[in-house]
């Protein structure tokens, strides 16, 4: 019964909002219902997830675990950020500035190490495989890449030249075509199956 | 051999001259084959009754169905006990073990397999299934051993009722002792055969007189055919006797041959190749994972820290020089794309009075990117009339909206109504869409009572640092309000994989990347905020390249590579 209960309200939530794109006028309350009812959820869902990490920190110094130092000052930021958001809104300049002059730096010294990292890893690559099809076509389109987005190669419309770099231009785009044909199949696939109740995510 | 008297059929030994009963001269009979001495004390006539190594086996197969038939199938040979136990499954029941000595997880399992045939395992239900397969086999061999020995039996009969023919044929002419033997033993074509003893009355008879009764018809081929039959069928399933009790030496001269022929076969499981190979990968890569494996010893040494310094140092110090020294002649040619033309052709188009939807779906991180690249175009796009509307669908959306908007020429002057957060982007595209459409729909949206635009938005511009962030903005805009022109301004990294979407016609233009964002403000003449930077990002592509290069040139450990392959 409860397995019944749950395929009846995938299915019928996914054909009607499936139904929604074809009869927008007709099923227009249901469709907002079902809406207001999913960012509800999911809303709550990163609550519980806060709540989770801000119990799980505590628990942390309350025992006095390993990391203690770093639990602290992450309940600290995350108060602080918390009572100064009621207090002074996010439309406030001072609080704007407050939060995303630490939280830029933060995820973008991230990301500048993210990229001297997948450039350790590429070199990796070469160093432990040696020179192998695959580690040299990596290698050569890595540095190709690089090469063409520096803008110093200027060619003349209509030239070999021109149509060599056009076509490896196109070469990413081609990929990612084949790839969203892919993801675009396999999504449909998915919500088919999950349609067909042949697929049950929601359940067991 | 013997001399048969020509005279009165009676037998004489070989050296004899004249007949001992009637005195009839021997001399000139040619002699012929002894026949089987007489059982005088025996009470049936049982012809198979001695140990004869000459006999047939189509006599032994009836002299053994004979004797099957007088037990009356009560008293069988034994069953043939395997030679290995056989291994005894635990979920089996034994009626003689022990209630009590069964511990109770043994118990729990026996009711479970008992009630649930799942909850064996897998290996557990070949086994059976194994099993059960054999057995079926078994029986089905047997079958077939026994039918092809009737076959053999029949040969054998039909060789024997040949050999009668011809020799009946062959002493038909020149001899009419057989008419003489049958005058003597009674059995002669004139005699009434209901006078005639049957075969199972005449006790003492020898197999030449048995021969005979078939000769004469009075032991027709036809009950051997049922008799036959009904040994197929009586042993059809029974397993083939393996002791044979010393009482039957007939017997087991007879079925030694087909119990050779019925070798049981030890218990095998059945495994496909297929299964067979995936169990031996299987197997391979546990051996792969659990083995040891050699510490990989750089044969040069590491660079000297003052060196690592030095390139640090000289990383840093290239990069600043090229921020400061920086300027918008050194951006190249080339750099617009049809992709940019396109969006800055929408963005010189929009009314002055125009309400635009922007998304602001990038973390932020990618706050400096995503400003140099977004700034040129949303000065373009924005006048001091617009209407604007944001959404977003990261955490700090909100913030990142109000620090781009503080960046823009027409800044504080903005009309920006913040539509609020979406914890999850497919909800804020499909709301979004649905709400531009219906406009008496109330959805409760993040910021309600916020109205939307009554005559809709005239243009969406998406920020995005991801391509599914941006794919799920354009899948359901461009379905849902497909009037409306979609724009892009994502990341380097999200460009390449949503260019297929501006190709298609799904999103009318965009731009991706510092290099697409410099050609765009060179070509709006907006300001050198890119091109200051231009230098700088040259100087760190390049620096990637030359690390890649040499790197790859002078960091190849082919010997380490080699050493492992050897230790492999």
């Amino acid at each position: 019964m409860k397995k019944i209960v749950g395929i009846v309200i995938a299915v019928s939530t996914g054909l009607i909002v499936l139904a929604g794109y074809f009869f927008q006028a007709q099923l227009g309350p249901v469709l907002s219902m079902i809406l207001d009812w999913g960012i509800l959820l999911a809303g709550a869902a990163g609550l519980i997830g806060v709540a989770y990490l801000f119990r799980m920190h505590l628990l942390k110094i309350i025992q006095n675990k390993k990391g203690v130092f770093y639990s602290g000052v992450v309940l600290a930021a995350f108060l602080f950020a918390l009572i100064a958001g009621f207090i002074l809104t996010p439309q406030n300049s001072f609080y704007r500035h407050l939060i995303l002059n630490v939280q830029i730096p933060v995820e973008a010294s991230l990301l500048a190490t993210l990229a001297v990292m997948l450039l350790y890893a590429g070199l990796r690559l070469i160093q432990t495989r040696g020179w192998t099809p695959m580690s040299g076509a990596f290698l050569v389109s890595a540095i190709l890449s690089l090469i063409i987005d520096l803008g110093l190669i200027q060619t003349r419309s209509g030239t070999l030249g021109a149509e060599l770099i056009a076509l490896l231009d196109r070469l990413p785009t081609a990929g990612a075509r084949g790839i969203l044909l892919g993801m675009a199949l396999g999504g449909m696939v998915v919500g088919l199956r999950v349609l067909l109740t042949v697929d049950r995510p929601y359940g067991e | 051999m013997i001399v048969i008297c020509p005279e009165c059929g009676a037998e004489n030994s070989l050296t004899a001259e004249v007949c001992q009963e009637c005195g009839a001269s021997l001399l000139g009979v040619i002699p012929s084959p002894s026949p089987e001495p007489l059982e005088p004390e025996g009470d049936d006539l049982d012809l198979f009754a001695q140990d004869d190594p000459d006999l047939p086996d189509l006599l032994n197969a009836l002299k053994q169905d004979e004797e099957m038939s007088d037990d009356g199938g009560e008293e069988q040979a034994p069953i043939p006990e395997s030679p290995k136990e056989p291994v005894k499954n635990p979920l089996d029941f034994d009626a003689g073990e022990d209630e009590d000595s069964i511990p109770e997880w043994l118990k729990r399992i026996r009711k479970r397999a008992r009630e649930e045939k799942d909850s064996i395992g897998e290996i557990t239900q070949k086994i059976n299934t194994a099993r059960e397969r054999l057995e079926s086999e078994k029986n089905e061999n047997k079958r077939k051993q026994y039918e092809s020995y009737l076959q053999r039996l029949r040969g054998q009969k039909r060789g024997i009722e040949d050999q009668l023919r011809e020799y009946r044929d062959s002493s038909k002419d020149d001899s009419d002792w057989l008419s003489k033997i049958k005058k003597a033993e009674g059995k002669h074509s004139d005699t009434n055969q209901e006078d005639q003893p049957s075969i199972d009355e005449r006790q003492g008879d020898s197999l030449l007189q048995w021969l005979v009764a078939v000769e004469n018809g009075d032991e027709a081929p036809e009950p051997l055919l049922e008799m036959e039959e009904e040994f197929v069928e009586r042993h059809r399933g029974e397993t083939l006797p393996t002791r044979i009790s010393s009482q039957e030496p007939d017997l087991e001269s007879t079925q030694q041959m087909s119990r050779d022929e019925l070798e049981f076969k030890p218990l095998e499981l059945s495994i496909s190749s297929e299964e067979q190979a995936q169990a031996d990968q299987l197997a391979v890569t546990i051996v792969d994972e659990r083995a040891s494996r050699p510490v990989r010893q750089p044969d040069r040494a590491p660079l000297n820290w003052l060196v690592r310094l030095v390139l640090g140092v000289l990383l840093i110090v290239g990069l600043s020089f090229s921020l400061i020294t920086s300027g918008s002649t050194a951006l190249p040619q080339g750099l617009l794309q049809p992709q940019n033309e396109a969006l800055l052709y929408w963005a010189r188009k929009v009314p002055s009075d125009a309400s635009l939807l922007i998304v602001f779906d990038y973390a932020a991180g990618y706050a400096s990117e995503l400003s140099l690249v977004a700034r040129p175009v949303l000065n373009a796009a924005i006048q001091d009339g617009s209407s604007i509307a944001i959404v977003s669908s990261t955490p700090s959306g909100s913030l990142l909206a109000g620090k781009l908007f503080n960046e823009l020429d027409a800044g504080g002057a903005l009309d920006v109504m913040d539509l609020g957060y979406f914890p999850v982007a497919s909800y804020g595209a499909y709301g979004m869409a649905i709400r531009g459409n219906l406009e008496s729909l109330s959805i409760d949206l993040p910021e309600v009572g916020k109205p939307l635009p009554s005559e809709g938005f005239d243009g969406v511009l998406i920020l995005s640092d991801s391509y599914e962030g941006a794919q799920t903005w354009i899948e359901q805009l461009s379905s849902l309000m497909p009037e409306i022109p979609l724009n892009l301004v994502v990341t380097a990294q999200a460009g390449p994989m949503l260019l297929p979407y501006w190709e298609s016609g799904q999103v009318n233009g965009m731009v991706s990347g510092l290099s697409e964002a410099a050609g765009v403000e060179r070509a709006l003449s907006d300001g050198e905020s890119v091109a200051t930077r231009w230098r700088s990002y040259q100087t760190g592509l390049l620096i990637l390249i030359a690390v890649l290069v040499i790197g790859a040139i002078f960091n190849t450990d082919t010997r380490g590579a080699d050493r492992r392959r050897g230790e492999e």
